[in-house]
């Protein structure tokens, strides 16, 4: 066997992971199907020297055409790897775009055979700790950028305000400076009424979306214990599938290393669950060349108008460091609904599904 | 030896934050400390990192420099950092080098070490000097990823400050990283991670100055000299041509050496890539070039929590403490300006990978020659590597 050769710069954080009462906000985005299916052609879908036995295809609109927004505050999170919470404690905050598809199993001779796995896929990943990324990146394959995550909350679940910025540059030219600049900011207001019963009837009344947040809460808010018994059921489980690969350094075109990783999250002791009407909830993407991709490809988003000189390069100013650059055009997303909670969380990998150019035997 | 196992295309996002090499960085300061390096310790890195397996299968053994024991820590200010590739970029988006440019420090310790080939022909064609770097920190995180996943350098992301210090032309530099403070092994379990000062540098101001704290009797007062000035002059104007051969003072052209890894998602304990790689930063347009007095700097690290291991290999055998921190005297200290750039990467070695069923399982591969081997082998018998 060959082992791996830990280093002051490869202590990483190992999985399992568990993060103590971690606060999140899951934003509802309706999302044209065809954006998914065109992500799962390029990323898992694609050839290398073999094919995956697997074959990813996003669910239709008619059952689900939405993706979540994930905001998570991890203020007590740390790696079990020994058995218990507690190695390697630390705080972050990530924020995920996550959306369902349908994993099928592939024939040699291309057929899709079985029922469906209903896995999860994270295109875009954010996070504000440097440890956690590079975990995230160098084990399961989760491709984290690092970011600035403001998140200003009151006592209550909302109002919110969540400010997401990176290091980028608004317009690509020779002469653009690389600097921290907004990405997305979120608002959450108090409502004017509360979320009733009646509004949420009335927005899960869309077949896809009740049907998208059947899948999702399954996950998460489903009861963790028996009413009546109060003992622990076994939790539900989100199953992420993600492609790990690192550059080969003689040639940068291709892959050292290239797999499909199958990870999950648990959720439980779910508490202080709450929806939020979309109605007040507001999410402003910022159009910087640098995220221009994501929006258009991962979001399905339309390029806004740009104002008169915009661009222009002549005597640019840049904003003291650590101060994020919002001096740019948005594009205000839709937000069907939002549920907020408090859960203990765990994530674990579960294996690796396929890895490409084995040599036959391995 | 060739590829033992198939090629799989890398997919490319066009929004990509990675920026793969090579890279130009014009204009960037340098300050560099050099101190004793502990042999043992160094030796004992190269055989974990290095040496891995059999020396007869893999066919060379690093050791350290022993012509030049000393560690070399650097603070580099790159006011520009630029994409250099001049292949072509498929991405279907706007070249890298035409997206923009970006402002960084890095600080990093490099330590010489020589990899001996392994039997009577390959101990003069395969033996090599590179530059290993156990401790490198940069402040942008794209630098931090490229290097890591692309390069097999550990970087790690640090908040890096760079200045004066109180008297003019001196030079104040601190690193702080993410970080426990406390030993894991006594409290069974880490305190909450925090970003802690890793390392304070303190200068005086440039030689010549009335400021001294002691008489000089190092290498600076050596070069203070007329003669010892010219050869200095010398040195970066012949910089182009004098390759690694600087007195080590000058790293004209360092070929960094790195163990490239990944770790198994399920089997986190095994490895499913291992690889020696190897580039090369090459410093040219040196001028500026100034001395600090040695006996004014003082090199102040955190050599405990979680920071111990690494400062225990990058200090010198005998520090002095203040409190929990150490203190490293430098033998030199100096700077200079320089345009710098980072190119030719190479495989040097892709070790055998034995792995759990459903892993990566494949042989050795790599090219040991040593660079001023190559033009020969290719005159008297072409060779590719493929």
């Amino acid at each position: 066997m060959t082992f791996f050769m830990p280093s002051f710069a490869t202590q990483q954080l190992l999985p399992p992971w568990y993060s103590k009462a971690a606060r999140n906000w899951a934003f509802i985005i309706p999302i044209d199907p065809q954006c998914i299916q065109n992500y799962l052609d390029v990323w898992l879908n694609s050839k290398g020297p073999d094919q995956a036995p697997y074959y990813w295809k996003a669910m239709p609109a008619a059952e689900h055409g939405y993706g979540v927004l994930m905001v998570c505050d991890h203020t007590d999170f740390s790696s079990i790897q020994d058995g218990e919470p507690g190695w390697e404690r630390l705080k972050h905050r990530e924020v995920l775009w996550i959306f369902p598809a349908y994993r099928y199993e592939r024939t040699a001779d291309n057929l899709l055979v079985g029922q469906p796995t209903i896995t999860w896929i994270q295109p875009f990943a954010l996070d504000d700790n440097s440890f956690v990324m590079f975990s995230s990146r160098e084990i399961w394959g989760c491709e984290k950028d690092m970011a600035t995550i403001q998140l200003e909350q009151g006592k209550a679940a909302d109002p919110l305000d969540i400010n997401i910025a990176l290091q980028g540059c608004k317009v690509f030219n020779p002469r653009s400076i690389s600097h921290l600049i907004g990405v997305m900011k979120i608002s959450m207001k108090h409502p004017e009424k509360p979320f009733d019963h009646q509004d949420w009837e009335r927005d899960v009344s869309d077949p896809n979306l009740a049907g998208m947040l059947g899948h999702f809460l399954a996950g998460i808010a489903g009861p963790t214990r028996n009413p009546k018994t109060h003992q622990p059921l076994k939790p539900n489980k989100i199953e992420i599938n993600t492609l790990k690969q690192f550059r080969d350094a003689f040639d940068l075109r291709y892959a050292a290393y290239r797999g499909i990783v199958a990870s999950s999250v648990t959720h439980d002791e779910v508490s202080t669950a709450q929806f939020h009407s979309g109605e007040d909830i507001t999410i402003d993407f910022m159009w910087s060349d640098t995220c221009a991709e994501r929006w258009t490809q991962l979001f399905g988003l339309a390029k806004p108008t740009f104002p008169p000189g915009y661009g222009d390069l002549e005597g640019q100013k840049l904003p003291p460091a650590n101060v994020i650059d919002w001096d740019m055009p948005s594009v205000r997303g839709k937000v069907t609904l939002a549920v907020s909670f408090t859960a203990d969380t765990t994530f674990e990998v579960l294996d690796t599904l396929f890895t490409y150019g084995l040599p036959s035997g391995s | 030896m060739k590829r033992t196992h198939p090629r799989v295309p890398y997919i490319q996002a066009a929004g990509s934050l990675d920026v793969p090499p090579p890279y130009h960085f014009p204009g960037v300061t340098v300050n560099a400390f050099v101190w004793e390096a502990p042999m043992g310790p160094i030796q004992s890195y190269c055989d974990v990192f290095f040496n891995i397996g059999e020396a007869k299968d893999r066919g060379f053994t690093y050791k350290p420099a022993a012509f030049w024991p000393y560690a070399t820590l650097l603070f580099l200010d790159y006011p520009v950092m630029i994409s250099s590739s001049d292949a072509a970029q498929d991405i279907g988006e706007v070249p890298y080098g035409d997206r923009g440019i970006v402002t960084q420090t890095e600080v990093f310790v490099a330590i010489p070490v020589v990899r001996y080939g392994v039997g009577g022909t390959n101990l003069i064609t395969s033996t090599e000097l590179e530059w290993m770097l156990p401790f490198i920190t940069v402040g942008n995180p794209m630098s931090a990823v490229c290097g890591r996943e692309m390069l097999g350098l550990g970087k790690l992301l640090a908040t890096i400050e760079t200045g004066e210090s109180y008297y003019p032309h001196s030079f104040l530099g601190t690193v702080d990283l993410p970080g426990w403070k406390e030993d894991p092994e006594k409290l069974k379990r880490h305190n909450i991670q925090e970003m802690l000062r890793f390392m304070t540098v303190k200068t005086g101001p440039v030689l010549p100055t009335f400021r001294t704290s002691g008489k000089l009797r190092t290498l600076a007062s050596l070069l203070q000299s007329k003669e010892a000035g010219w050869a200095i002059d010398g040195l970066a104007a012949l910089s182009g041509f004098v390759g690694s051969a600087s007195l080590g003072l000058i790293p004209t052209s360092m070929r960094t050496i790195g163990l490239k890894q990944y770790r198994d998602a399920k089997h986190v304990e095994h490895a499913l890539y291992q690889a020696l790689i190897s580039c090369r930063a090459h410093y040219s347009n040196i001028n500026s070039f100034e001395f600090y007095d040695e006996q004014d700097v003082e090199i102040v690290t955190c050599g405990h929590g979680s920071f111990k291991e690494i400062v225990d290999l990058i200090t010198d055998q005998d520090p002095e403490r203040k409190g929990e921190d150490l203190i490293t005297k430098p033998v030199a200290a100096y700077r200079f300006m320089a345009d710098i750039d980072f190119d030719s990467m190479e495989v040097v070695y892709d070790f055998p990978i034995e792995g759990p069923p459903g892993t990566p399982n494949h042989g050795a591969s790599g090219n040991l020659d040593a660079h001023w081997f190559r033009p020969l082998k290719g005159f008297f018998g072409p060779e590719r590597y493929s």
